[in-house]
């Protein structure tokens, strides 16, 4: 039986996205089988990311009207043998959209899978109601700025009412240099207006930009820190007891010459 | 006057005089009863009878009883009036997060955390163990607020507001006999 879990945040562009695409590359890559579903309707992200638009045949929209059936709309990623994604619609809207299609949906490919990672949209509306619903446990992502974890806050608060017990936060775009200058907040400050459990921490870094931009999900660079980060992401998900990543610092000469 | 009536929240007090006979107590009684402003439709007052401290027979007490059993208008409850219930204090231990509000009609003992937006709402006082970063509201006569981890609170008492409290260990009490200005008591921080 799968794991389902919502990944949120409340305020958008903290990172979301690029958090469930990194963490269901990591989680298959570990063998496990993971369906990556993108929930926000209207403005489907996942697919374009993963590189994997070109092979959206149907989507949401199509499950719907009943023109595909619920295994039709998977896709398999380019990369991972054992990864899906059940892209979003983009003319979709949420009003159309009814609750309990989510959830057959999910029900549906919690014996397929062992986990389903749903990508929720921004906001406390309906988006992020229909995602929460569906599942059991919540992986709150959180910036380190205050507008950022109150909403965080709220969206914790919101999770708790619907029953959803098991909540953990991944710190995203982590920057030292911000933090020893006073200019971010702690992740001290976090982890205590919080209260929750820190599943893992992800480094700003300039190659998720790119990687996004490329459609090549960053777990799958080498160069970058951030494949470690979610490599163990995904271990302590899995129950593992592992040390958090520690960011390569640039040297003297590196910070010199950056590009 | 011998027979005093009393109207007391939900309830009468018949109080009696200790100088007084059985039969002028019965008399007096009856009278009252008979009264019009007792009359109510639809329900039987409460009332409660305080003889003070007298002897009372029991042909007394059954006259008295089979007078306002005839007259069906009170309900006899007893002979004292009931006792105002202490205040109860709450205990709470939880965090308030954003946009959450916790509201309570008695004193407070708060342990837990309210975060940025978490508001906690008192009829009654509160007392603060745990860090408090939201807003604490207390409404009462001399409602006042005891803290010992205060960080960009908002504080209001009886509708007045103190923001960007941070302090250890504050006492606030909206002292109404005078202008009514919120003071500031032990402060630490």
């Amino acid at each position: 039986m799968a794991r389902t879990i919502v990944i949120t945040s409340g305020k958008g562009g903290v990172g979301k996205s690029s958090i469930s695409v990194n963490l269901a590359c990591a989680l298959a890559n570990q063998d496990y089988r993971v369906c990556l579903v993108d929930a926000d309707l209207g403005l489907k992200n996942l697919d374009v990311m993963m590189g994997l638009e070109n092979r959206v045949i149907y989507d949401l929209k199509d499950v719907v009207d009943g023109r595909c059936t619920m295994d039709q709309v998977l896709i398999k990623d380019k990369r991972c043998a054992s990864l899906y994604l059940i892209p979003a619609c983009k003319t979709l809207q949420f009003g159309d959209f009814n609750l309990e299609y989510m959830q057959t949906l999910v029900d549906h490919f919690k014996h397929q899978f062992d986990y389903i990672l749903i990508d929720s949209p921004a906001g406390i509306e309906k988006g992020f109601q229909y995602a929460a619903n569906c599942a059991d446990e919540a992986i709150v992502v959180v910036n380190l700025d205050l507008a950022s974890i109150r909403d965080c806050d709220r969206v914790v608060g919101l999770l708790m009412k619907k029953g959803i017990g098991n909540i953990s936060m991944i710190v995203n775009r982590l920057n030292e240099d911000y933090i020893q200058n006073k200019t971010s907040l702690t992740l001290r400050d976090a982890t205590e207006i919080l209260s929750l459990p820190l599943l893992g921490i992800v480094y700003e870094d300039a190659h998720m930009i790119a990687a996004n931009n490329r459609g090549v999900p960053v777990y799958f660079d080498d160069r970058s820190i951030l494949r470690e980060c979610f490599c163990r992401i995904a271990r302590r998900l899995n129950g593992e007891n592992v040390n958090y990543t520690v960011s390569r610092k640039k040297t003297f000469l590196q910070k010199l010459f950056q590009k | 006057m011998k027979i005093q009536v009393k109207g007391i929240n939900d309830h009468l007090l018949f109080v009696i005089d200790e100088t007084l006979s059985e039969a002028e107590v019965l008399v007096g009684i009856t009278d009252w009863i008979d009264n019009p402003l007792l009359h109510k439709e639809g329900y039987f007052i409460r009332a409660y009878f305080d003889f003070g401290q007298r002897l009372l027979s029991r042909q007394f007490l059954f006259a008295l009883l089979d007078v306002l059993t005839t007259s069906q208008q009170v309900l006899f409850c007893g002979f004292n009036q009931p006792c105002p219930t202490k205040t109860e204090m709450t205990h709470l231990s939880m965090t308030i997060r954003n946009g959450e509000v916790v509201q309570a009609d008695e004193d407070v003992v708060f342990d837990g955390r309210i975060n940025p937006g978490g508001y906690l709402r008192v009829q009654g006082n509160v007392y603060a163990l745990g860090e408090v970063r939201g807003v604490i509201e207390v409404h009462g006569p001399n409602a006042h607020i005891s803290a010992t981890h205060l960080v960009d609170a908002t504080l209001c008492i009886n509708q007045k507001r103190l923001e960007h409290v941070s302090t250890r260990t504050l006492r606030l009490y909206d002292d109404v006999s005078h202008d009514g200005d919120i003071l500031e008591g032990d402060s630490d921080g």
